[in-house]
């Protein structure tokens, strides 16, 4: 594969989980009303990769053959790998038609592509010992238990007196498997959306000749967002959230939101454990990680619609040397 | 935007995977897909650029079942109409064929790529089977199963096939592959294509919304999804893999005869004389009409997956050809 070589200015943006609703109805809906915020950063001298969560939709994925498989016996058991694979197609397809609807009605050309992606992580991982990645719904003790004794490779925590959850291991993204696919229709213009809900993860199996097998687990779709910005050498990483700004003191009296901030400076109130250990925190290190691999980038942590905004600075948290 | 087809290129194959090939027991789909991947990397290292796209028929039964027993059981799930169901075939298989292709190219030294395209096929909202459904899916319901669903979603449609009652959903022509452009540049770039799974997602243009695609609950034909494909991608072989080894006269009787290679107006006329089962073998032979119809120089051929390197090779299976 060549190089890939650019001038336009690249940027990938990630998308929350949480945006895209509960039901296949208001998906669909959430992504038609994005899509203009999406296209809208988009001009002659940038072009997008979309990445999203996929919390929620995996969540229900889940849900649905764990209940049904225990009330129907022609219903498999279906493993994390494949459910998240299943979400990558449902909110691929959903993306595809939105930005498709809007290019047509805005009269562009251009064209949408989903890569269904891998990402390989290592199999002596620190997480895999000792997984806290909760997913899936609450259990009974006793669920809990009849399910650890199905497969005795699930673990299970209980969660502050709601009942036990099953717990994953969060593994570090190492490689995209399918960045030739990426990188070779963002190099023909497409507007591709990938390593969605972080990316299927993947080890090589040592019993199979180094060959990739999917494993249980969740790749923080941020950190999967920052090694896809460099591998298709992005020069602008845009986290999407619920909120416009980055905040110090966030819900106190003296709240101050955030509009730029040195990587020194993100580190330094990361380190104070400003920002929310599951939500705000692992976009400000994924900003940060993504800066560090080339000085002139720039992270920006900013909200869905005012998505245009955040890319020519007015809105938003810019992160940079 | 440089989207072309090279002109000085090796031949191009859309191979057509039939739902056995991806395992009759689910929850082995993956121990069975990669039982497969030998066969199709061997057929794949024949200097060829191939295209593979497949079916979906158990698995979207799978997804739509598994949504239909929860939904009613947890408020958080909700019911998740065909074209959303087939979306998540398509990932899910694509994810497995990538993944064990992938083994063998790594197994076999070779650095080829592989990509699956989610698809959406366009159809016409008039096609006459939107009109009259009669395509077959998900379980037989009792009576008052079926009447609790039509009051709850008044277009769904059910007919009794003497066994119980089944929802009925359009199979229409396909008309346009939307992702064309995505499958033609990685082909163009050396990449082994998964796409138009299950026959594609199939959209309308929303006569309410200026024209923009919607889904819509159908099935199209796998076999015409296919073709399709390799007429847009200016295929010189269209090969289905299914499970008998060569397309049949007198299937199943005393006289049954094994077809080698045939001309199209030979096959043609066979077609016609009602030779063919009209679920299983008939449309592939159509495909394979139409797909050599659409340019003189081309071959179409029916064959065994578990032969699929000798079909290839052109030595094994049913030829079609002018």
């Amino acid at each position: 594969m060549a190089e890939s070589i650019h001038k336009r200015r690249r940027v990938v943006i990630a998308l929350g989980g949480n945006a895209l609703g509960d039901t296949p109805k208001e998906q669909i809906e959430r992504v038609r009303a994005a899509a203009p915020a999406l296209l809208g950063v988009i001009d002659e001298d940038t072009e997008i990769i979309i990445t999203h969560g996929n919390g929620p939709q995996v969540g229900m994925i889940q849900k649905a053959f764990a209940i049904s498989s225990s009330k129907d016996e022609k219903v498999p058991v279906m493993d994390l790998p494949e459910c998240g694979a299943m979400s990558q197609g449902y909110i691929g397809y959903h993306l595809q038609q939105a930005l498709g609807a809007e290019m047509h009605k805005t009269g562009k050309g251009w064209h949408v592509a989903t890569v269904v992606t891998q990402i390989e992580v290592d199999a002596d991982d620190p997480s895999f010992r000792s997984p806290t990645k909760p997913i899936g719904p609450f259990l009974t003790k006793e669920q809990a238990e009849s399910q650890a004794r199905q497969d005795p490779t699930f673990k299970f925590v209980e969660d502050s007196g709601r009942g036990y959850r099953r717990v994953v291991a969060s593994p570090r993204p190492r490689r995209i498997v399918e960045s030739d696919s990426i990188l070779n229709l963002l190099d023909n213009e497409f507007i591709v959306v990938a390593c969605g809900g972080g990316g299927i993860p993947v080890v090589r199996d040592t019993d199979n000749f180094g060959c990739y097998r999917g494993v249980p687990a969740v790749i923080d779709k941020d950190m999967a967002g920052a090694l896809l910005g460099e591998d298709c050498d992005a020069d602008v990483l845009v986290l999407l959230t619920a909120v416009d700004r980055v905040a110090v003191n966030f819900g106190k009296k003296n709240q101050r939101d955030l509009s730029d901030l040195t990587v020194a400076q993100a580190r330094a109130y990361a380190d104070e454990g400003q920002f929310g250990k599951g939500s705000m925190e692992p976009k400000v290190r994924a900003a940060i990680r993504f800066c560090e691999g080339r000085p002139d980038r720039t992270a920006i942590i900013g909200s869905l619609e005012r998505a245009p905004e955040a890319v020519r600075g007015t809105s938003g948290t810019r992160i940079h040397y | 935007m440089p989207v072309t087809s090279k002109t000085d290129r090796p031949r191009r194959i859309v191979i057509s995977l039939g739902g056995l090939a991806l395992g009759d027991g689910l929850d082995r789909q993956l121990s069975r897909i990669r039982e497969v991947a030998p066969l199709l990397f061997e057929a794949i290292d024949t200097n060829a650029e191939v295209i593979i796209t497949h079916g979906n028929g158990p698995q979207v039964n799978m997804v739509q079942r598994a949504f239909g027993v929860a939904a009613p059981d947890d408020k958080d799930i909700p019911v998740i109409d065909l074209p959303e169901c087939g979306a998540m075939t398509q990932s899910y298989i694509g994810y497995h064929l990538q993944q064990a292709i992938g083994a063998e190219m790594h197994k076999g030294d070779k650095k080829w790529h592989v990509a699956t395209v989610i698809t959406q096929i366009e159809v016409e909202p008039d096609d006459p089977s939107l009109a009259n459904p009669t395509k077959q899916i998900g379980p037989h319901l009792t009576k008052a199963q079926a009447d609790a669903q039509s009051a709850q979603h008044p277009d769904f449609r059910f007919v009794d096939d003497g066994r119980g009652f089944r929802r009925v959903v359009a199979s229409p022509r396909p008309r346009r592959i939307v992702e064309f452009e995505s499958i033609l540049n990685l082909l163009d770039n050396d990449f082994i294509v998964i796409a138009c799974g299950g026959g594609g997602i199939p959209v309308i243009r929303d006569p309410d919304d200026k024209g923009c695609y919607v889904g819509i609950p159908a099935v199209i034909e796998k076999d015409y999804a296919a073709e399709l494909l390799g007429d847009d991608c200016n295929a010189d072989e269209l090969v289905f893999l299914t499970d008998v080894d060569n397309v049949c006269t007198g299937f199943g009787g005393k006289d049954e005869r094994p077809l080698g290679d045939v001309t199209v107006p030979e096959i043609h006329a066979l077609l016609d004389a009602g030779e063919f089962g009209k679920d299983t073998m008939a449309p592939k032979v159509r495909a394979a009409l139409r797909f050599c119809e659409n340019r003189p120089n081309r071959t179409a051929i029916i064959g065994s997956l578990d032969n699929a390197p000798e079909v290839v090779r052109g030595i094994s299976g049913t030829r079609i050809h002018y």
